[in-house]
C-alpha cells in the first residue's frame, strides 16, 4: 500500500497570508426561500474545518459557493482573498484547477472510465500521457482502487464511487479539498474507509479541507485520530499532538442557514444546547 | 372565505399576474436561451476545442441517425410517386412525376423530413444526456475541474448537428429519389433514363441551395435546444423527463416555424417569390 502521495509544491505566490476561505455574512435563496441567512466564517490554511447541519441548512451550498459554483445573492466568499463574485467564469475556471471536490455522489462521468475519470483534469491541462497514467496509478493506489481502473462507474459500489471521486479530486495535487457529505448512505465500515482516506490526506499532504457532514462522529474521528505513515494506521491524538500538528479543530454547525455554534469538540460536548445534543444522540 | 380579488386594480388582478409571469418566465428562458447559443457558437472560435467530442458526437448524430433517415427518406420518396401520379394520370402526364418528386424532396420534405427527425432522435437525446449528467451533479463536477461545460458539452454538440445534418438531407434525397424510381419503375412502368433525366433537370442551383441551406439553420435550433432543456433541468429524474419531450416538441415547432420563414426568404432571394 502506497500513502506516501507526492506532494506537489505550489508556488510562493500562491499562498496566501490570511484565511484561504472567508465568508462575509453571505446570503442565498432561491424560489423556495431563502437558505443561507448570514452566514460568516473563516478557514486557515491547512485547517480542516468541518461543517455540520442537518439537511437543508446549506452546507452544500456553502461548498458550492467557496469554490465559484455558486454566487451569493449579497455578502461576500472570499477565496485567497480574492473576491469570487467579482471574476468572470474564465477567471473561476483558473481558480478552480486548485480546488478538488468530492460530490456527496461521487458525481463521477458515467461515460468515462475509472481511470479517465481520475485523469479528467490532468488531460485538460494537457500533460504528458506517461505521467498521467503514473499520477492516475499512484492516487488510486492511495484510495486502494488501483485494481479497478478499466471499470465503469455504473459497475461500483456506492464506497467505491467515493474512492474514486476522491482520487479524482486529488489527481492534480490541489491546495484545498471540499468535501460534500463523502459518507452519507454508506454504511459504518464503508464510511470508516473514508474517513481513513480523509485523515491519510490531511496527515500526508496537508491539505486545507472544508468538510461539510451530519454525521458528527465524522466530525470527531477528524478531530481525535490521525494516520501513522510508519504504521498506515488511524491512532488517537493526544492532546499536544493535535495542537501541534494541525492546530485547533474547530466545529462549525449550521442551522437556518447560519453559524448557530463554533467550538472544538470538548465545547460541543460540554454545551446543553438541545441543537447540539441532538447531533451527539 | 372572503376574497377580495375584485377590488384589485386591473393590473394587480390574479389573471395578470399569471399572464405576468409566465411572460417574464418565456423572456427569461428565450434569454437564457440565446446566452447558452451564444456562447456555444463563440467557443467555436477560441481554444480549447475539443476534436474528440466533436468527432464523437458527429459519428453519434451522423452515423447514428443514418439507418433511419435512409428508411424514411426511401418510404417517403415512394409515397410521393403514388400520391403525384394519381394526380398526373387524370392528364396524362405521369413522365413529370420525376420532376415533382425531385423538387419536392430536395427544397422541402428532404431538409424538414431530416431536420424532425434527427430533433425527435438527438434533441431528446441531447436533453436526457445533459439534464441527467446535471442532476447527479456531473456538470457541476466539470465546473469544479475548471472546464467549461458549454464548450465540452454543447460546442461539440452543436457544430456536429451543423456539420452533419446537410450531408444526412443529402442521403435523404438521394433514397427519396431511389423510392420514387423504384414505384415509378413497378407502378407507372417509368423507365430509368425517363425518371431520372427528368428528375436531375428539373432542378436548378437554387433548389440545391434551398435545400442545403435549411438543415444549417435545423441543425443549429435542435441541437440548441436540446442543449438548453438538458442544461435548465429542474426536479430530479422527473424533470429529465419532461425536458426530454419539450426537447423535441420545441425544436419541432421551431424547425417547422423557421422553414416558413426560409423558405419565403430563398424564393425571393432566387427570384422565384409570388
Amino acid at each position: 500500500m502506497n500513502s506516501a502521495l507526492q506532494i506537489v509544491e505550489k508556488p510562493a505566490t500562491d499562498a496566501p497570508s490570511g484565511p484561504v476561505i472567508s465568508f462575509e455574512d453571505v446570503h442565498l435563496g432561491f424560489a423556495e426561500g431563502e437558505v443561507l441567512r448570514g452566514l460568516s466564517f473563516q478557514v486557515a490554511q491547512h485547517e480542516t474545518r468541518v461543517l455540520i447541519g442537518e439537511s437543508g441548512t446549506g452546507k452544500t451550498l456553502a461548498l458550492k459557493l467557496a469554490s465559484g459554483l455558486l454566487q451569493p445573492d449579497s455578502g461576500r466568499v472570499l477565496f485567497s482573498g480574492r473576491d469570487l463574485s467579482r471574476l468572470t467564469e474564465d477567471e473561476l475556471f483558473d481558480l478552480r484547477r486548485r480546488i478538488g471536490f468530492v460530490f456527496q455522489e461521487g458525481a463521477l462521468f458515467d461515460s468515462l472510465s475509472v481511470a479517465d475519470n481520475v485523469a479528467y483534469r490532468l488531460h485538460e491541462e494537457g500533460q504528458d500521457e506517461e505521467k498521467i497514467e503514473a499520477r492516475v496509478n499512484e492516487v488510486l493506489t492511495f484510495v486502494e482502487m488501483s485494481d479497478a481502473l478499466d471499470r465503469m462507474p455504473s459497475d461500483l459500489s456506492g464506497g467505491m464511487r467515493r474512492r474514486v471521486s476522491i482520487a479524482r479530486a486529488l489527481a492534480s495535487s490541489p491546495d484545498v479539498v471540499f468535501y460534500d457529505s463523502p459518507t452519507a448512505g454508506l454504511d459504518p465500515v464503508t464510511s470508516q474507509t473514508i474517513i481513513t482516506l480523509l485523515l491519510r490526506l490531511r496527515d500526508t499532504q496537508g491539505v486545507t479541507a472544508l468538510l461539510a457532514t451530519h454525521r458528527l462522529q465524522d466530525a470527531f474521528a477528524m478531530a481525535n485520530y490521525r494516520f501513522d505513515p510508519k504504521s498506515s494506521r488511524i491512532v488517537p491524538f493526544t492532546k499536544d499532538e493535535t495542537a501541534r500538528d494541525i492546530g485547533e479543530i474547530k466545529f462549525l454547525f449550521l442551522c437556518e442557514g447560519k453559524v448557530y455554534f463554533e467550538g472544538t469538540p470538548q465545547a460541543v460536548l460540554d454545551s446543553p444546547d438541545p441543537y447540539l445534543k441532538k447531533f451527539l444522540v | 372565505m372572503a376574497t377580495t380579488d375584485s377590488n384589485l386594480p386591473p393590473d394587480r388582478t390574479p389573471t395578470y399576474g399569471v399572464l405576468s409571469r409566465s411572460l417574464m418566465q418565456g423572456l427569461l428562458s428565450f434569454q437564457n436561451y440565446s446566452i447558452l447559443s451564444i456562447r456555444a457558437m463563440a467557443s467555436i472560435f477560441t481554444p480549447p476545442h475539443y476534436i474528440g467530442d466533436l468527432l464523437e458526437q458527429m459519428d453519434i448524430i451522423g452515423v447514428g441517425s443514418l439507418p433511419v433517415i435512409l428508411i424514411t427518406g426511401f418510404f417517403i420518396g415512394a409515397v410521393m410517386v403514388l400520391q403525384t401520379a394519381t394526380q398526373f394520370a387524370r392528364f396524362g402526364q405521369t413522365a413529370l412525376t420525376g420532376d415533382a418528386v425531385s423538387i419536392a424532396l430536395v427544397r422541402e420534405l428532404g431538409p424538414t423530413i431530416t431536420g424532425l427527425l434527427v430533433a425527435g432522435r438527438n434533441a431528446s437525446g441531447m436533453a436526457s444526456e445533459l439534464g441527467s449528467m446535471l442532476v447527479t451533479e456531473q456538470v457541476d463536477a466539470m465546473r469544479a475541474m475548471g472546464t467549461d461545460p458549454v464548450r465540452k458539452l454543447v460546442t461539440p454538440r452543436v457544430l456536429a448537428t451543423i456539420l452533419m445534418l446537410p450531408l444526412l438531407v443529402a442521403m435523404s434525397d438521394l433514397i427519396g429519389l431511389v423510392g420514387g424510381f423504384f414505384v415509378s419503375f413497378l407502378t407507372l412502368h417509368l423507365n430509368s433514363v425517363e425518371f431520372w433525366t427528368r428528375a436531375i433537370n428539373s432542378l436548378d442551383f437554387s433548389d440545391l441551395m434551398q435545400g442545403m441551406t435549411k438543415p444549417l439553420f435545423f441543425g443549429f435550433i435542435l441541437s440548441t435546444v436540446g442543449c438548453y432543456k438538458g442544461l435548465s433541468v429542474t426536479g430530479g429524474t422527473q424533470g429529465v423527463g419532461r425536458a426530454t419531450t419539450q426537447a423535441v416538441v420545441i425544436s419541432s415547432v421551431f424547425i417547422i416555424a423557421t422553414d416558413v420563414v426560409l423558405t419565403k426568404l430563398m424564393l425571393f432571394f432566387s427570384g422565384h417569390a409570388l
